[in-house]
């Protein structure tokens, strides 16, 4: 049986209990460092972002951990699980969901559909070969559509929503899987000042029940759904504390004196 | 050492007919089944100029690449360019182009319809003259080297020379090297995006004309010459690395001798079995091409 | 709702023409339609790698050929005439060889087997799959995809027909298997020319596309039909997407061995021809012309392109301009019509299709 997303897993050590460690996670391209030697702890029910300037290393970090790139050293942790090297699929099913950076949706299927293939949790070839489809949404399916706000377009076809939509279907499609971490990219990328309202108050309404893990280069964005940041310079870690902490770190000022990401902020 | 030399001449002829595909595949992203139908002009181009104009096949050089390049445009404008993007529909399209240009040969572009026959066309095999010169046999170290093997490998050199200075030292190829890695940004920054693929195919083309002249020197020329040679050129260009010059060359150089060795040793038909073989491992464990280093 | 019952009347109403037809056509004609369904068999498995999963095989024609050379090896040995040994055996063999299959021409001891037509009839389905299994494996585990598939299984057919060629003793070589003996199943004989054959190659047909149809309706076809879309994402939700490509490759190679069969048997031959790059490629024209992504489409597909085909063959004016409108026919479906007959019928069916909300849906 699924569990519904938003219940509670368990009630103990919220916020000490590590869901997701890296060990010494590096990979090299041709010699340069992408990421070096990070390690990054992220606890359970906490809703941590990641900043840092273009090339720093943030969306590398994130094919390192969902599997898209393989480390050129080090290790990725998931409970007491190593899931370095298992391959794409099996890091997903272990529960690491990924929301990409452009919603990447099945624009020719409904919203229904979408949410199926996404909260279906077998994955065998002939699981599936001798099961249907039902044509109505499961509980889960259902209550990850209205939290999203989707609920009243399930039979929409994917094409024909907006850009917004679009993103909060990707990711209803990561939460109905029930993951033990999700990790967004820019979540909030390209939408109108309303939209991200919302998506904000999804985010910060999904911390707590779920650990995420948040790419994001908009200060303003970060400060309003962010209680713990993780500054990433050049690969590597140059920070990690609460927004105020970040602004009055001297190593960070230095690094992003002047640049667009903090000053705007 | 022969048979090196033979490998050689069948390197050099992959290696025009990859390099127009080279240029269509790796800049543009379309698949022309129907360029080995420009090899198939080109030849048929050299069997009519020399019938009925008495031209020479140096001077056909010329002409059969106008040719095939005049038909590589229309193509483009006409059938290729609302299909960016659309790789395998390219594929499907160029087909028909393929079956249709091989067809209108057969039937003499249509006149056979009325009744009226075109000497060198139709469904025969024809021959082309050979200068004397061109058939002379070079002793050179004890061996014995055919001068129109060689006078293919000089063409193939000098069209990949040409072919180099255009895509790297002139506008014409920074734009078009513009368009391939960028199309809506080059577009945007005010590249005519449009023409540079109608001329970069049309070139692509005609060096394929050029191909057709050469290959008529050593074989019968016939309506379906061309299919065998756009798979064969296909193939050189990924294994080379799609968009690399140098190894479409390499590419070229290693499939021709493979081609050329294994038939000396066995059959033709095996040379290029073992070919189609390599070439599918080589998709297989390393498709971005085997001259190129891979990053990310 | 409507639109299901628009497309179940239409397959409801192709399957009762195909049943009828035989019914009004002399026997030349009853064995050329034949053919044509066995050729709707092989846009069937088209469709079904290429429209549900976006898998393009330009060769399908390798699966065909190996289930028409299967079945024709065994009913080349049904034939008197070819006991022990097959007629062009003979030609090829050493001047002091024994006259038997188990040494007549080198490998001919790989003929023992299709004595008996069973195997012949179950190596035609097997081989092409197991063929399919051992590429596809390498293919989808290395992640090739799009175009390089399309090329890699060209070549390979490529491959096997010069083997084919190359191998006269023990194959036929470049003249194939001829003159084959009528398939005779438990005492009835299939005629190629009259309705036995036809019957047989139209019930098959139904089998396929039923069992096509149930398969793309399960959650595996939706899960096929992500995958076209965009394989990585379907991935990243925790899928093994080389596993269910490998099964549609499987399944479709399956589907063109047993046209392969089925067309040895309605035409008596089995030629290296069946294996080129045209008959390959011809087979997605055909399938794309009904519509890639719908079964029956495919099947109509086949049927028009064939039957204007051999009309024209048959009339001297046309015949030479034939291969021109099919040239034309390739571009126009391309440019013109994407989704093939199937998207055009499609259209004039759907009415612009209101909304439901969750309410309705889940009452």
């Amino acid at each position: 049986m699924n569990a519904i997303p938003n219940t509670f897993r368990s009630d103990m050590n919220l916020g000490t209990e590590p869901v997701l460690r890296t060990k010494d996670l590096t990979v090299k391209f041709d010699g340069f460092a992408a990421v070096n030697n990070v390690n990054l702890t992220v606890s359970r029910g906490e809703l941590r972002v990641i900043i840092g300037a273009n090339g720093a290393g943030k969306s590398t970090l994130l094919d390192l951990l969902c599997g898209k790139t393989l480390p050129t050293e080090g290790e990725v942790w998931l409970r007491d699980r190593n899931i370095t090297g298992i391959g794409e699929a099996a890091i997903a099913r272990s529960g690491v969901g990924r929301k990409f950076q452009t919603p990447s949706v099945f624009k020719e299927m409904t919203v229904l559909e979408n949410l199926q293939v996404a909260s279906n949790r077998r994955t065998g070839v002939f699981a599936n070969l001798f099961s249907w489809r039902p044509p109505r949404p499961t509980e889960v399916e259902a209550e990850v559509a209205s939290r999203t706000g989707l609920s009243g377009v399930l039979n929409r076809r994917a094409s024909e929503l907006s850009h917004g939509q679009l993103q909060w279907l990707e990711l209803a499609m990561v939460l109905s899987q029930d993951p033990q971490i999700v990790l967004l990219d820019e979540p909030a990328a390209g939408m109108t000042a309303a939209e991200t309202d919302k998506t904000a108050q999804l985010l910060l309404d999904l911390a707590g029940s779920h650990t995420v893990l948040v790419i994001e280069h908009d200060m303003a964005f970060v400060k309003r759904i962010c209680r713990k940041i993780t500054v990433m310079h050049q690969g590597a870690i140059l920070a990690e504390g609460t927004a105020s902490e970040i602004e009055r770190n001297q190593a960070v000022v230095e690094a992003y004196l002047g640049s667009a990401t903090l000053s705007h902020a | 050492m022969e048979t090196f030399v033979i490998g050689l001449s069948i390197a050099s002829i992959l290696f025009i007919v990859a390099l127009g595909l080279a240029i269509v595949y790796g800049t543009m992203k379309v698949i022309n089944l129907a360029h080995g139908e420009m090899v198939m002009i080109g030849a048929y181009v050299t069997v009519l100029a020399s019938k009925h104009l008495g031209l020479s096949i140096y001077s056909c050089l010329p002409l059969a690449f106008l040719v095939a390049a005049l038909f590589g445009l229309a193509i483009e404008v006409l059938v290729v360019r609302p299909l960016y993007g659309r790789l395998l529909d390219t594929l499907l399209a160029t087909w028909g182009i393929a079956l249709i240009l091989q067809q209108l040969i057969r039937i003499h572009f249509g006149f056979a319809l009325f009744g009226i026959q075109i000497d060198g066309l139709g469904s025969d095999l024809q021959n082309v003259p050979v200068p004397a010169e061109l058939q002379q046999t070079l002793h050179v170290l004890g061996t014995n080297i055919p001068v129109y093997r060689t006078f293919v490998f000089g063409v193939a050199v000098v069209l990949g020379l040409v072919s180099w200075w255009l895509i790297y030292k002139t506008r014409f190829g920074s734009q078009l090297r513009a368009v391939s890695a960028a199309r809506n940004i080059t577009a945007a920054c005010g590249v005519n995006d449009k023409r540079i693929n109608a001329l970069a195919f049309a070139y692509g083309s005609g060096l394929a004309g050029i191909a057709g002249v050469l290959v008529s020197g050593f074989k019968t020329v016939s309506p379906d010459m061309g299919a065998p040679y756009v798979i064969d050129a296909f193939l050189v260009v990924v294994a080379g690395g799609v968009g690399h010059l140098l190894g479409t060359v390499l590419s070229a150089g290693i499939l021709g001798e493979v081609q050329s060795f294994v038939a000396t040793w066995s059959n033709d038909v095996y040379g290029r079995t073992v070919l189609f073989a390599v070439v599918i491992l080589i998709l297989l464990f390393k498709p971005q091409g085997l001259f190129v280093s891979r990053n990310r | 709702m409507k639109e299901r019952t628009i497309t179940f009347a239409a397959y409801l109403l192709f399957f009762a023409v195909v049943f009828a037809l035989p019914l009004a056509l002399n026997s030349f004609w009853t064995n050329r339609i034949a053919v044509y369904l066995v050729y709707a068999i092989c846009a069937v498995g088209i469709s079904l790698s290429w429209g549900y999963a976006g898998i393009l095989s330009l060769g399908q024609g390798l699966f065909f050929g190996i289930g028409a050379y299967m079945i024709a090896m065994s009913l080349t040995l049904a034939v008197p005439d070819n006991n022990p040994v097959p007629q062009f055996m003979l030609l090829n063999m050493e001047p002091n060889a024994l006259r038997d299959l188990c040494c007549v021409t080198p490998g001919s001891f790989l003929w023992e087997p299709f004595r008996y037509l069973s195997i012949g009839i179950l190596a035609g389905i097997v081989v092409p799959c197991v063929i399919a299994a051992a590429l596809g494996y390498v293919m989808f585990k290395r992640r090739t995809s799009g175009v390089y598939v399309s090329i890699i299984t060209l070549a390979l057919a490529l491959i096997g027909q010069m083997l084919i060629i190359n191998n006269q003793p023990l194959t036929g070589g470049f003249n194939g298997l001829a003159d084959l003996a009528p398939l005779s199943v438990g005492g009835v004989e299939f005629d190629p020319y009259g309705k036995s054959v036809y019957y047989l190659v139209a019930a098959v047909l139904l089998i396929v596309v039923l069992l096509s149809r149930l398969v793309v309706s399960t959650r595996l076809g939706h899960v096929l039909k992500a995958v076209r879309e965009d394989d990585s994402r379907v991935r990243y939700l925790g899928y093994n997407v080389e596993s269910y490509k490998l099964f549609i490759y499987c399944l479709s190679a399956a589907v063109a061995g047993v046209a392969g069969l089925l067309f040895a048997v309605t035409s008596e031959f089995a030629s290296p021809s069946l294996m080129s790059t045209s008959f390959s490629i011809s087979m997605v024209i055909w399938a794309a012309l009904g519509g890639r992504g719908s079964l029956l489409g495919a099947c109509v597909g086949a049927l028009i392109v064939n039957f204007i085909g051999s009309v024209a063959s048959e009339n001297a004016a046309l015949q030479p301009v034939w291969p021109i409108v099919l040239g034309l026919m390739f571009v126009l479906v391309v440019l013109v019509m994407p989704e093939g007959i199937a998207g055009i019928a499609k259209s004039w069916v759907a009415k612009p299709r209101q909304p439901r909300s969750l309410k309705e849906v889940t009452q």
